[in-house]
């Protein structure tokens, strides 16, 4: 691989937008309400795992994060009586996601930072590659 | 390596190169549960190599951060990571500079600085 610090970095944005789809898409889900005999909306939460053992980055191969995979909240979510709510149930009762919205942002801000950590480095690291490229010049 | 010193100078920057890739990955894997920060070592090895008098051989090591793990069983610091980053990128910029310095020479004893 030519530049390899641009993959591991390109890597990280991948899983940190990701991340921030995942907690967008919660976040317009946060009132989504389902009759009682359905589930309810299940919240995402992505799944980060390393790429490799990390000593590929000390060689030059492939290394960085990934989505290892996304884990669901609670499908139970929280019942609420709600009689005039035109899924409610025969008791008035409807089914909310169970999901918080401070947690949602805290996530947010979470993914937002590890992101731009991650174009930290793709910056500097176009910085050290230009310096050698300039060897012998 | 044309002779000893642009020796010594490739192995730096092979070794500066290595810890900006592991820095790069740290970075990537910051929210990683349990990941443990990767640090690379090869100064040791090369002042050994350069009291040997063989620069080739020195030896890019990569061990882990003894750094106490938060709640999710990882132990990257953003702060130390980005402060490592930029000393190694001025390190490999001086590196750089000094071996340009040196095909300076070289250039000036072919005659094309003449």
């Amino acid at each position: 691989m030519l530049f390899p610090s641009f993959n591991t970095a390109a890597s990280g944005l991948g899983l940190f937008r990701t991340w921030m789809d995942a907690v967008a898409d919660n976040m317009a889900n946060l009132d989504t309400v389902r009759p009682t005999s359905e589930a309810a909306f299940q919240p995402r939460f992505v799944v980060a795992n390393a790429i490799g053992t990390g000593q590929e980055a000390v060689t030059g191969d492939p290394a960085g994060a990934q989505v290892a995979g996304i884990s669901f909240g609670d499908a139970a979510g929280r019942l609420v009586h709600d009689p005039t709510h035109p899924l409610a149930d025969a008791q008035g009762m409807v089914r909310h996601p169970d999901m918080d919205m401070g947690d949602q942002m805290t996530q947010l801000m979470v993914a937002q930072r590890g992101y731009q950590a991650n174009l930290a480095v793709i910056d500097r690291a176009r910085d050290a590659y230009q310096q050698a490229l300039s060897i012998g010049r | 390596m044309i002779d000893s010193t642009g020796s010594v100078i490739y192995a730096a920057l092979n070794g500066l190169a290595a810890r900006q890739r592991v820095i790069a990955n740290n970075v990537a894997n910051v929210e990683t549960p349990g990941f443990i920060a990767g640090r690379v070592s090869f100064e040791d090895s090369l002042r050994e190599a350069i009291a040997g008098g063989e620069a080739g051989g020195t030896s890019v090591a990569m061990r882990r951060s003894a750094d106490p793990v938060n709640v999710n069983g990882n132990n990257v610091s953003l702060d130390n990571e980005v402060v490592s980053l930029t000393q190694t990128d001025l390190a490999y910029q001086f590196m750089v500079r000094a071996l340009n310095n040196k095909f300076g020479l070289l250039r000036t004893a072919i005659g094309a600085g003449a």
